[in-house]
């Protein structure tokens, strides 16, 4: 290979930086599911411990699983329709984030159904449910944000 | 080989797949992205459907590329993106690049 000139290679440097596919749009989907992760499981456990002592909180358990796993299923098709691209470490970031909800969750969940503790208030299951949406919640405004340069 | 001095001339560590002009952009393109819609990168890059599935063919043969096949709704969607390797060597590529522009620097300021 005779290779390009220093002129050639500073033109082709050039041209790697210009033919960029990043798109705020999808920043914005990416983020917004991320985010729409974070709630639902912070509804999910704050909602599983409200319900959990009362007369019908079998019914209303099984009721918000299966919300919980619709909404799953809606956000991610959500996102595989709406966004084009997928943005540097998007994915990375919001698996990063929804573990890191998913982390106080299955403690709460564990410590509700093996614990047995009494029904919180709706104070206390606000904040458990705002704890547990935290981490994806903090996930989707990283991706919106974008990588620090 | 080296091209005296004792030190290997950039230019032979440019990457013979990358360097095609049109697979070039291509993989520019990708780079900006964790991965991408098929179309996406045509329009981007301003090629054709034909040449964009040719020059993905080599560059998938090369281990640089990754198709995956999807659908939204009954549309099939095809997702392309780099593999690790193909980054490793985009981004090895564009250092050769930056060596060979530096030397150019050098030349002209010795020419002054």
């Amino acid at each position: 290979m005779s290779g390009p000139t220093p002129h050639e290679a500073r033109q082709l440097l050039e041209r790697a930086g210009a033919v960029g596919l990043e798109d705020d749009g999808a920043r914005r989907v990416h983020a917004r599911v991320a985010v729409g992760y974070g709630v639902v499981l912070g509804v999910f456990g704050a909602v599983a411990w409200s319900v959990d002592d009362t007369r019908w909180g079998g019914v209303v358990t099984f009721a918000v699983q299966l919300g919980y796993l619709v909404a799953i299923v809606a956000l991610a098709r959500h996102r595989e329709r709406a966004a084009r691209t997928v943005p540097r470490r998007a994915r990375r970031i919001a698996v990063v984030g929804v573990l890191g909800s998913g982390v106080p969750l299955l403690t709460l969940l564990w410590f509700v159904f093996l614990g047995d503790p009494p029904a919180p208030s709706p104070l206390l299951a606000t904040v458990a449910g705002l704890v547990i949406a935290a981490p994806a919640v903090v996930a989707g405004a990283r991706i919106r944000t974008g990588p620090v340069r | 080989m080296s091209d005296g001095g004792g030190q290997e001339h950039p230019r032979h560590r440019l990457d013979d797949v990358i360097h095609a002009p049109v697979r070039f952009s291509i993989v520019a393109a990708l780079a900006s992205v964790d991965e991408a819609v098929f179309g996406v990168v045509r329009d981007g890059v301003g090629i054709s459907d034909s040449v964009l599935s040719k020059q993905v063919s080599v560059l998938e043969q090369a281990g640089y590329v990754a198709v995956r096949k999807g659908a939204v709704g009954r549309r099939p969607r095809t997702w392309l993106r780099l593999t690790p390797k193909g980054r490793r060597a985009f981004r090895d590529h564009l250092d050769a690049l930056r060596d060979i522009a530096a030397t150019g620097i050098d030349d002209s300021a010795t020419e002054e």
